[in-house]
């Protein structure tokens, strides 16, 4: 843009120049006396008026004007007209000399000194009228330029006409085309659009510099007018230039004269339109918020910042119905206390019917409100509604004993619909921050259980053994382990921890410590249980418990020992017949007291050859499908039966096919853990 | 997906929770909050009536776990009562039987306490 401006702006001053170098020749060689040479003459003012204006403009494309700027450099410059004329005069009456006496020594410095006033007074006057072409352009929005071609074509016209009047005495030619730029005057003054846009305080301005400009333009027509030595020397310079000087002054006017009373009509609206232009700066401020606030606080001190200015209030706070304690959010202007009280008076108003409106309350007659300090007289409460939910209020107070009218209510109305959104994005935004908290907190409880749980299934002699495990998104707290005992005994654990989640994750850690460096000590599943109950009871929460199995494979006495606390059944499959067994015990962390350890039953079983047994966490049995129905340990039970000739591995790969064309339909919400073994004595008669 | 409800009610000294839908760890703090308020209100004495619960997950039975001992050291405690078979498996597999006092009908809970 700039160097573009740049580019052209060169040969402009060119032209002007040229146009200034080309009017002075013409005025040495000539005197202007004939309609021919007069009108030359004319023509290059024109010209030299019409590049002024080009590159005066040029000069303030850079700048953005406001309407009281223009006016005020208006006065600056009609002033600056009127003390040059006066400074030329006082300088012409010095010299002593007459315009037509040519022939004196000092002509050719008197000429020039002429010349350089008569450039001063066409880029004065071209100035002012670049002035008044930026007021009368200034918010237009329909387009009015033909208006103000006109005006001006009809200027020019009826400036030039004046050497008609001179030299053929066609005064009815000048009269026509003045009369004619008269009523292009008025209708121009009436064209002001403006003055709406301006605060009260620019408007008593205005009311000011229009009288002052009203003067100033009447005083430098009496100036133009007065028979003085300046008047003598711009009419020899150009009579058209002076008529249009003439012309010009009387638009200024006309133009401040309709301005004047235009501003005085707008003064008494003038404080309404203040108002709404506040409204809509906040507005502005407010919906660039919407999308920008992460700090939910920085967010509530905008909104009841701009609360107190759009509804004229002295005190603005916010409560969010999420919060049991209703504890004011960035309060303005107003203590904890009172904000509580009122907005206590104010919520208990509201009924089903006036939940989603308004609700506003006269303070004043509540005698109980009245505190040091802090006397408000009126308040009122805007929900604060998202997707037909209230989440929150927002309370405006004011001070002054006039009530909120229908301006501050609509204000407010539409100020708290925004601020919901806003609000209602930061606290999306705080939503999805701490679900991607969450979800990093379960790819850590994840990998945490993947390193807990066995990394490979132990060759045992006469155990077949297989183990299927599968992670549920949230992480279920599912835990399997297997121990080498001494003794030539071989222990298994199948545990779920209640909760989810790293909770569920640390607690399987311990877990998984305590039994390791119990089963070191103890062998009976009894033992380990109760001790396990007893070291875990620091670990896990009031809420928290853990159900478990823990068996022995005693090989020498080829006989399975088993406690259960609290954990879902053992299946035995034996001799094509199914046995669910589930002896008595509690849920680890369910009570330590010594319930725990008379109520935990010890269970043995001498095993027999191909002996199958299956344990299991509920994350099979609760398997849902999308009916939300169980799949149940029947099913589970039908399942192992029919595949019970078959490899452990094939058993729980049947499993799992059935519980995952079970569940298809729905997420998977538990860790599900299967646990199989076979028990496989005579192997030598198998193989032989 | 999970709906769950809860309805207070009052026999004489005894304060009974409805139980209603599914209990799971979205909804258990619901419950917890129906019980803390009983606590914050000195009431110790409470029957759970789970007739119309249809389902319970281990945050929902951990609901009962701690507010038990609070309930019992000031001379009250939780009876729970009316479970559907589903749901009374699950507190029968982890051994609550033992520990709490089920009863089949919230008026059997309630003549338990008022003995």
């Amino acid at each position: 843009m700039e160097l573009s401006s740049k580019i052209t702006q060169q040969p402009r001053i060119q032209f002007l120049l040229i146009a200034v170098a080309g009017l002075f020749l013409f005025r040495m060689m000539f005197t202007a006396n004939t309609l021919l040479l007069s009108f030359t003459s004319d023509l290059l003012i024109l010209a030299v008026f019409y590049y002024s204006i080009i590159n005066l403009n040029q000069l303030q494309t850079q700048k953005r004007f406001s309407p009281i700027t223009l006016v005020k450099s208006l006065m600056f410059l009609s002033l600056t007209g009127i003390v040059v004329y006066k400074f030329f005069d006082g300088v012409h009456s010095l010299f002593g000399i007459d315009q037509i006496e040519f022939l004196s020594a000092n002509a050719i410095f008197v000429s020039l000194v002429t010349y350089v006033f008569d450039l001063v007074v066409i880029l004065i006057l071209a100035y002012i009228f670049l002035v008044f072409r930026h007021l009368f352009f200034l918010k237009q929005r329909r387009n009015v330029k033909t208006y103000f071609t006109a005006l001006w074509v009809f200027l020019v016209l009826s400036s030039m006409s004046t050497l008609l009047d001179k030299y053929q005495n066609w005064e009815f030619i000048k009269m026509a085309f003045t009369a004619n730029a008269v009523i292009l005057m008025v209708i121009n003054s009436l064209k002001i659009s403006w003055i709406a846009f301006l605060s009260k305080k620019e408007k008593k301005q205005l009311l000011l510099y229009s009288m002052a400009l009203i003067v100033l333009f009447a005083l430098s027509i009496t100036v133009i007018n007065s028979q003085n030595a300046v008047t003598k020397v711009l009419n020899n310079f150009s009579l058209s230039l002076n008529y249009f000087n003439l012309l010009l002054n009387v638009y200024g006017i006309i133009y401040f004269s309709f301005l004047f009373v235009i501003t005085l009509f707008h003064l008494p609206t003038a404080e309404a339109f203040d108002r709404k232009a506040a409204e809509v700066s906040s507005f502005q401020v407010l919906s660039r918020l919407i999308n920008q606030v992460l700090d939910f606080k920085e967010l509530g001190d905008t909104i009841t910042d701009l609360a107190i200015k759009v509804c004229n209030a002295d005190a603005a706070w916010i409560i969010l119905l999420d919060d049991e304690t209703k504890t004011p959010v960035a309060p303005k202007n107003i203590g904890f206390v009172t904000a509580d009280k009122i907005q206590s008076v104010l919520l208990s108003q509201k009924n089903k019917q006036t939940e989603n409106e308004i609700s506003f309350l006269n303070v004043a007659v509540c005698n109980d409100l009245e505190t040091k300090n802090e006397q408000f007289c009126y308040a009122a409460a805007a929900p604060l509604k998202s997707h037909k939910k209230i989440n929150g209020y927002l309370f405006v107070a004011k001070k002054a004993e006039v009530p909120f009218d229908e301006e501050d209510r609509n204000a407010l109305e539409t100020f708290s619909d925004y601020s919901s959104i806003a609000v209602e994005n930061a606290k999306l935004l705080q939503a999805s921050i701490e679900k991607e908290r969450l979800e990093r907190e379960l790819d850590v409880a994840r990998e945490m259980q993947q390193k807990i749980l066995p990394q490979y299934i132990p060759q045992v002699e006469h155990l077949e053994i297989s183990s299927v495990f599968v992670p549920a998104f949230e992480v279920g707290g599912d835990y399997y382990d297997f121990f080498e005992l001494p003794g030539n005994k071989f222990g298994f654990v199948i545990a779920d921890v209640s909760g989810k989640g790293i909770s569920a994750a640390f607690i399987m850690a311990e877990l998984r410590g305590i039994i390791e460096s119990l089963v070191n000590t103890y062998t009976k599943p009894k033992d380990i249980l109760v001790q396990t109950n007893s070291i875990i009871e620091r670990t896990l929460g009031k809420k928290n418990f853990i159900t478990a199995v823990f068996g022995v494979f005693d090989f020498t006495e080829e006989k399975l020992y088993l406690s259960r606390a609290g954990h879902t059944s053992m299946l035995l499959v034996r001799n094509n017949g199914m046995k669910e067994i589930l002896p008595n015990g509690v849920g680890l962390g369910l009570t330590h007291t010594e319930k725990f350890e008379t109520f935990l039953e010890e269970y043995s079983l001498e095993l027999k050859e191909n002996d199958i047994f299956v344990l299991y966490t509920d994350g099979v049995t609760e398997a849902k499908d999308e009916n939300l129905r169980d799949f149940g340990v029947t099913t589970l039970k039908k399942i192992i039966e029919e595949s019970q000739s078959e490899s452990v591995t094939m058993i729980a790969q049947n499993v799992m096919r059935q519980v995952s064309l079970f569940s298809r339909g729905t997420p998977q919400h538990d860790d599900i853990t299967l646990l199989l073994f076979k028990w496989k004595n005579n192997l030598e008669k198998q193989h032989g | 997906m999970a709906e769950f409800s809860t309805n207070h009610r009052e026999n004489g000294e005894v304060n009974i929770i409805e139980l209603n839908g599914y209990l799971d760890a979205h909804t258990a703090q619901h419950l917890e909050q129906a019980i803390s308020e009983l606590i914050s209100k000195n009431k110790y004495k409470v029957v759970v009536n789970f007739e119309k619960l249809k389902y319970i997950s281990s945050a929902g039975l951990g609901v009962f776990m701690a507010f038990i001992e609070t309930m019992r050291t000031n001379n009250g405690d939780i009876k729970l009562a009316a479970m559907q078979p589903n749901v009374y498996n699950i507190f029968d597999l982890l051994g609550f039987p033992l520990l709490y006092e089920i009863f089949s009908t919230e008026n059997e809970a309630v003549t338990k306490f008022n003995q």
